[in-house]
C-alpha cells in the first residue's frame, strides 16, 4: 500500500531562471513553512549519509570519519566471504521469498471471501477483528507467540498432545521457525492487507455481476470470471512493488522472535547488522553490509518503478 | 445488490463454506488475545492446566495488582504516554506544515524539494550511520531523540499534500484577495477542511509511537527513560521476570512467569483494544485517501 502513491515531482513550467527566483521571493512565506521540515530532514536523514564513508574505512571512533584510514572495498569483499554474512544474505532472500509465496495471496483470498458476504454486520465484525493484530507491536505479538507455542503450557502443546503427536518447540526448532515467521506474519497483516483489495473490488462495475447472473453464472463462476480478473491489474502492481522489498526479511518481527537456537535459519541482514554494530562495535563492517542492502534495494525500487509505470500507463509509479 | 441475487443450491453451499471459513479465520485471529487474557486472570494452579483456554476458572486480579504496583511499569507507561503525545503533536504539525507549500504545484523548486523528501523513502543511511549521527549530535539519552527524527515522514507528507491538492483553489484565492497571509489561509481555511486526514495521520503516528521500542533500545541507556515496550521486551522476551516474582507486601499469591508475562502483555494491549473500535474507521479512511488519490 505504501507504494501505490503517485508522487508528481514536476513543477509547473516557469520560463526563465530569473523570474523563477523572483516568483520564489514573492512567496517566501511558503518556504518559511517548509523550513522546520527540511531542517529535520537534513539533520536526521541526510546528515547521517556522510557516515556511509566508514563502510570504506578502517574506522575507529577515536579518529572519527575524517581521521580513519581508507581501506577501499575490503569490507564488501569480506561480506561475500565471511560465513555469517553469506548466511544472513541467504536467509534474507529465503524468508522474503516465503513471505511473498504465502503472505502475498492471503489478503487477496480473504478480500474475495469477504466480498461474498451479504450480511453487513457479520462482514463488519470479521473485518474489525482481522485488523486488530496490525495495531500491536511485534514485541507483544512475539510474546504472544512464545506463550501460545510453548510445548508445555501453550495451546500448541495441547493440540499436538490431543492429536497424539510429539510436542514441538516451534520457537526454538530450526525446522519450523521459518514457518512460524510466515504464519505469524500473515496472522498480523492479512486483515489490514485486504483494505486495498476491497477498495479495488468496490470499483468493479456492478453491471458485470448483474449480466453474469442473467446469464446463469454461479457464485463461484462470478468469483473466478469477474472478481479475480478485474483485480488482476491491481494485484500485479502490488506484486511488482513488493518485489522491491526483497531485501527486507522483516526486522521488527525477527528481532523480537529469534533466539540462539534458530540463528542459522533466522538471522537476516538487518539483525546481522544490528549485532555487528550495537553489540560487537564493528561499525565499519556493519555499515558496509547495511550499505550493500540499501544500494540493492534502491536499484530494485528504481527498476520496479519503471516496470510498474509501463504496465499501468503512469498510473502507479512512485516517481 | 448481492441480496437481490438469486442463489442456486450450489451457491448456497459455497456461501455456507465461506461463512464457516471466515468465522474460523476470525476466531483464529482473536484467540491469541483471549488466551493471554484468560491466562492473565488465572490463579497459580490453573496456569499449569494446558488446553484451549475458554474462560478463567477462579479468576483473580492478583497478578494485575502485582504488575501494576511495579514502579517500572508505571514509569514505562508515563514515558510511553509522554512520547506518544509529544511525538504525535510534533509529527502532525511538521507533516501538515510541510505538505501545504508542497501542494502548490506552481511553487518554484517544488519538484526538487519534493524529490528531497521522497528520496529518503527509498534510500536510508542505515542503522550504524544513523546511530553515529545521533551520537555526534549529542542526542544519546535525550528525550528529543524519540520525537524529532521520526517527526518527518515523507509518506504522510505526500498523503497530506495529495489531500490539500483536492481542496478547491477558489477558497484560498478569495481569502488572498482579502489580504490574508499564507499562514492564515493554512490554519483558518485549509486545516479545518482537512480534519479527517489529520485524524488519520495523527492516529497512525500515535500508534507508531505507542509501539516503538527500537529507538529507545539503541539511543537510550538511562533506565528512567524506558518506555513500556522496552520493559515489556525485557520481561516477556528476555525472561527477566524475577523482580516481578518477588514478594509484594499485601499480595498473597504464587505467580508463575507465564502469568506475569500474560498480564504484562495485557496491560500494554488492553488500552489499544479499548480505543480501537472507536477510531477504526479513521485508520481505514487514511489508507483509502492514500491509494485512491494515487
Amino acid at each position: 500500500m505504501r507504494n501505490d502513491l503517485k508522487i508528481n515531482t514536476s513543477a509547473g513550467s516557469i520560463p526563465t531562471r530569473q523570474s523563477r527566483w523572483k516568483e520564489a521571493w514573492k512567496r517566501k512565506e511558503l518556504y518559511l513553512m517548509l523550513l522546520p521540515g527540511i531542517a529535520l530532514l537534513l539533520l536526521f536523514k541526510y546528515l547521517p549519509m556522510y557516515g556511509l564513508a566508514i563502510a570504506f574505512q578502517d574506522f575507529s571512533l577515536k579518529k572519527g570519519v575524517f581521521g580513519s584510514e581508507w581501506v577501499g572495498l575490503r569490507h564488501f569483499i569480506d561480506f561475500f566471504t565471511i560465513e555469517g554474512s553469506k548466511r544472513a544474505l541467504m536467509n534474507t532472500l529465503i524468508i522474503s521469498f516465503l513471505r511473498l509465496l504465502w503472505g502475498f495471496p492471503a489478503p487477496i483470498l480473504l478480500a474475495v471471501l469477504l466480498n461474498e458476504v451479504g450480511n453487513k454486520a457479520y462482514k463488519k465484525v470479521v473485518q474489525t477483528v482481522s485488523y486488530i493484530p496490525h495495531f500491536i507491536s511485534w514485541v507483544i505479538a512475539s510474546g504472544m507467540m512464545y506463550v501460545l507455542l510453548s510445548p508445555s503450557t501453550g495451546v500448541a502443546g495441547y493440540l499436538f498432545q490431543a492429536l497424539g503427536l510429539e510436542p514441538v518447540y516451534f520457537m526454538a526448532d530450526p525446522k519450523y521457525f521459518r514457518s512460524v515467521l510466515v504464519v505469524s506474519d500473515i496472522w498480523k497483516g492479512v486483515g489490514w492487507g485486504t483494505i486495498v483489495y476491497l477498495a479495488g473490488i468496490s470499483n468493479i462495475n456492478p453491471e458485470l455481476y448483474e449480466a453474469a447472473v442473467v446469464d446463469g453464472a454461479t457464485r463461484f463462476q462470478r468469483i473466478t470470471r469477474i472478481t479475480v480478473p478485474s483485480l488482476m491489474p491491481l494485484i500485479s502492481i502490488v506484486l511488482i512493488l513488493r518485489m522491491s522489498h526483497i531485501m527486507e526479511g522483516g526486522f521488527d518481527q525477527i528481532f523480537n522472535m529469534y533466539n540462539s537456537a534458530v540463528m542459522e535459519v533466522a538471522d537476516i541482514i538487518d539483525t546481522y547488522v544490528y549485532r555487528l554494530g550495537m553489540q560487537k562495535m564493528q561499525y565499519d563492517f556493519g555499515a558496509a553490509v547495511g550499505l550493500f542492502k540499501s544500494a540493492v534495494s534502491l536499484i530494485l525500487v528504481i527498476v520496479v518503478n519503471q516496470i510498474s509505470r509501463k504496465i499501468s500507463n503512469n498510473e502507479a509509479a512512485l516517481f | 445488490m448481492k441480496a437481490t441475487v438469486f442463489d442456486t443450491p450450489r451457491d448456497k453451499v459455497l456461501l455456507f463454506f465461506i461463512y464457516i471459513l471466515l468465522t474460523i479465520i476470525g476466531i483464529i485471529t482473536f484467540y491469541p488475545f483471549w488466551d493471554l487474557f484468560v491466562l492473565s486472570l488465572s490463579p497459580y494452579e490453573e496456569s499449569f492446566r494446558i488446553g484451549i483456554r475458554l474462560f478463567p476458572a477462579n479468576p483473580t486480579l492478583a497478578s494485575y495488582v502485582r504488575v501494576l504496583s511495579n514502579p517500572e511499569i508505571g514509569m514505562g507507561y508515563y514515558n510511553t504516554i509522554l512520547r506518544t503525545v509529544l511525538g504525535t503533536a510534533t509529527g502532525v504539525l511538521i507533516t501538515f506544515l510541510t505538505a501545504y507549500p508542497l501542494s502548490k504545484k506552481n511553487l518554484p523548486f517544488n519538484g526538487v524539494i519534493t524529490l528531497l523528501f521522497v528520496f529518503t523513502m527509498i534510500f536510508n543511511a542505515g542503522l550504524i550511520p544513523n546511530y553515529l549521527n545521533i551520537k555526534s549530535l549529542g542526542l544519546l539519552n535525550s528525550f528529543w531523540v524519540l520525537v524529532l527524527p521520526g517527526a518527518v515522514s515523507p509518506y504522510n507528507i505526500i498523503i497530506a499534500r495529495n489531500f490539500f491538492q483536492g481542496i478547491p483553489e477558489s477558497l484560498s484565492e478569495s481569502a488572498k484577495i482579502d489580504g490574508a497571509s499564507e499562514m492564515k489561509i493554512w490554519y483558518r481555511i485549509v486545516l479545518p477542511l482537512s480534519k479527517p486526514v489529520i485524524a488519520t495521520i495523527a492516529l497512525w503516528v500515535a500508534v507508531a509511537h505507542w509501539n516503538s521500542y527500537f529507538d529507545v533500545l539503541i539511543y537510550i541507556t538511562d533506565r528512567s527513560r524506558m518506555v513500556l515496550q522496552v520493559i515489556l521486551r525485557r520481561i516477556v522476551l528476555e525472561n527477566q521476570t524475577q523482580e516481578m516474582l518477588l514478594e509484594v507486601p499485601g499480595i498473597h499469591d504464587k505467580p508463575t512467569p507465564e502469568i506475569i508475562k500474560a498480564t504484562v502483555i495485557m496491560v500494554a494491549t488492553i488500552p489499544i483494544l479499548c480505543v480501537y473500535p472507536f477510531v477504526q474507521k479513521y485508520f481505514v479512511k487514511g489508507v483509502m485517501i492514500g491509494s485512491v488519490k494515487g
